[in-house]
């Protein structure tokens, strides 16, 4: 079976049938690689394609269909691998995107060769689709944490602390890794607020360890653990390590994980009386 | 001046010699990636360099620095000046990151002339290396008028030879830097050969001036996610941002990269964004290097065909295809014009 058919075909239907205006997915790149493409026409429709070089996080793109001065936008038809579908699913439950103008084209996912955050994920098939292609392979067992995961926690606080000086030193802070993470969604990240200016506007070590410790925390319980961060740095920064960390420990401590149903609230967003404690 | 050559043993005892007395940038491999920085000892320097990932800008014009400190003292108010301009030598350049320093040099060393940059554009040897072969598959230079073998500010050119080089001085600067390398004169001089690059349209600003209005840009801009890598490590990519801050006593004056590409980049006091769009700040990257700059300098062109933006995007926004849809687009709408 092959699931690019199989995509152009439901892709030309809803577009046809204008149950959808756009279908985000997969295009050809120009060099060997794909690239996202907002499909609009029939046509357009005929361009797209799913292989195990499709990394990037489409959901993403919903969040340029959000309700602008109160004008509907257009629903849409978006392919999602399981870990692209945890993000719709906590954009629903955040409240950025309606799940009802959103049609979920999920792919089973043979995990992503060469893309770290896809080397211990387990999941194969999306948690919310509206139609699923593709036939999901045995799901590999649950392997623990990463090696380069297990081997930064190996080390005293002064070693990471100078593992992680030595990465955010090179950091430039083009703000990649936010830009492509669906949970960045803030109008104004406080990184850029300018007044007041939480972060000065320099490029410099001390203000780049601000800014990502801010991201990860600001993650924490959202992460949707797609690594899209650490693939788009073009500076290799291990950015996902310590998102990868945050996910493990909610993991362990709250036995939840982001955006696997679009109901249940992350644990740092909810707020229960008896959970107070007692002096 | 004959050139010499130098084996790799040579080579790296003259980066040594060096090091005594500059600052010494050099190509440095890390994990998968290499990046220019400066070396405390030969034995670092990455001899097989292909491009590395940042450029070499931000050793003349970093991405952050210190323009003056404010401080008040008993009597009078006082504004001083960092230390800029220590002599530094940037070694492995490639023709494309030297040529790019012409385009830079158009603006900050035009009238009134960037202090910091000139100081530093002074104090520094540029040591190239020509491409006898091409370093890597995004490389575009001889589209936008580069050569793979050119030497454009560069003080001393490289040849690769085996596993040294073949070193030729082109200025005094050159000249006495080569000096206290040893290594054999060659009798015969080498003679470079520019490998063949893929070519691409470069299309004249009344091709450029003609397709503004195109969708083409929306629609590239419906994929581009508003990072600020392309800006960042290009060559030729210059906006900047100032602010003030207060530290402790004193005042210091900021100056750091910012990038058209950045949401908040455009936003006028008044809150009026005139590029509200993804697509509308790409397309503004896109004429600053091939419309505007060389509209306001002499038909110098903003880029230097490097290809780090196209390497190094994560949606593919790729310049040498942008130059190919705007020449047929261009040609589309003039036929089109023409009936």
């Amino acid at each position: 079976m092959n699931v690019t058919d199989d995509l152009r075909r439901i892709a030309r239907e809803l577009l046809e049938s204008g149950r959808v205006a756009r279908v985000i997915g997969y295009e050809e790149g120009r060099r060997g690689q794909v690239r996202p493409l907002v499909a609009r026409t029939v046509e357009e429709a005929g361009r797209l394609l799913f292989d195990e070089r499709c990394a990037h996080n489409l959901a993403l793109y919903l969040l340029d269909f959000k309700p602008q001065g109160g004008e509907e936008p257009p629903a849409v038809a978006v392919v999602l691998k399981p870990c692209d579908a945890r993000a719709l699913n906590v954009l629903v439950l955040e409240n950025q995107v309606r799940r009802e103008r959103v049609y979920a084209i999920g792919v089973a996912c043979p995990g992503i060769p060469g893309k770290q955050a896809c080397a211990t994920c387990t999941d194969r098939v999306p948690p919310t689709f509206d139609i699923l292609l593709g036939t999901p392979s045995e799901a590999p067992a649950a392997s623990g944490l990463p090696d380069d995961l297990a081997r930064l926690l190996a080390l005293s606080p002064e070693e990471r602390r100078r593992f992680w000086a030595e990465h955010f030193r090179r950091c430039i802070r083009c703000y990649a890794c936010r830009q492509v993470c669906p949970m960045c969604y803030c109008e104004v990240c406080i990184a850029e607020k300018l007044d007041p200016p939480w972060e000065s506007i320099a490029i410099a070590p001390s203000e780049n360890e601000f800014y990502h410790v801010l991201r990860a925390y600001h993650l924490i319980g959202r992460c949707i653990e797609c690594g899209e961060c650490e693939r788009v740095c073009p500076m290799g920064i291990p950015v996902f390590l310590y998102q990868r960390y945050m996910a493990e420990e909610v993991r362990k401590t709250f036995s939840f994980r982001a955006g696997m149903d679009a109901e249940t609230p992350a644990p740092f967003m909810t707020f229960r009386k008896e959970e107070l404690e007692k002096p | 001046m004959p050139q010499r050559r130098l084996s790799k043993e040579e080579f790296l005892a003259w980066v040594g010699h060096m090091l005594r007395e500059n600052r010494v940038i050099a190509p440095i491999r890390s994990g998968e990636r290499t990046f220019l920085q400066e070396i405390g000892v030969p034995s670092e320097v990455d001899l097989e360099v292909g491009r590395p990932t940042n450029s070499l800008k931000e050793f003349f014009f970093p991405a952050t620095e210190t323009l003056f400190h404010i401080r008040r003292g008993k009597k009078a108010v006082r504004m001083e000046l960092p230390e800029v301009g220590r002599p530094q030598v940037l070694l492995l350049v490639r023709p494309c990151d030297a040529a790019a320093l012409t385009s830079m040099d158009a603006l900050f060393l035009g009238e009134p002339a960037d202090f910091y940059w000139s100081e530093r554009r002074k104090n520094t040897a540029i040591v190239g290396l020509a491409c006898l072969t091409v370093p890597t598959p995004e490389c575009f230079c001889t589209t936008v008028g580069g050569s793979p073998i050119g030497t454009e500010n560069m003080d001393i050119v490289l040849y690769r030879d085996g596993a040294g080089y073949i070193a030729e001085s082109l200025t005094e600067r050159g000249e006495t830097l080569l000096t206290p390398a040893s290594g054999s004169a060659l009798e015969e001089a080498f003679v470079p050969r520019a490998p063949e690059l893929p070519t691409f349209p470069c299309p004249s600003m009344e091709e450029w001036l003609r397709i503004f209005n195109d969708d083409y840009w929306m629609r590239l801009g419906e994929r581009c996610l508003g990072c600020k890598i392309c800006t960042y490590n290009c060559p030729t990519c210059y906006c900047f941002d100032i602010r003030d801050r207060g530290i402790g006593g004193y005042v210091e004056r900021l100056r750091a990269w910012d990038a058209c590409t950045s949401k908040h980049y455009s936003i006028e006091a008044s809150g009026h964004d005139p590029r509200p769009t993804r697509g509308a700040r790409l397309r503004n990257r896109f004429y600053h290097k091939y419309y505007y700059f060389p509209w306001r300098y002499n038909g110098t062109l903003l880029c230097s065909g490097c290809g780090r933006c196209v390497a190094q995007c994560p949606v593919n926004i790729d310049l040498t295809e942008i130059l190919e849809e705007v020449a047929v687009r261009s040609q589309e709408r003039e036929e089109a014009k023409q009936g």
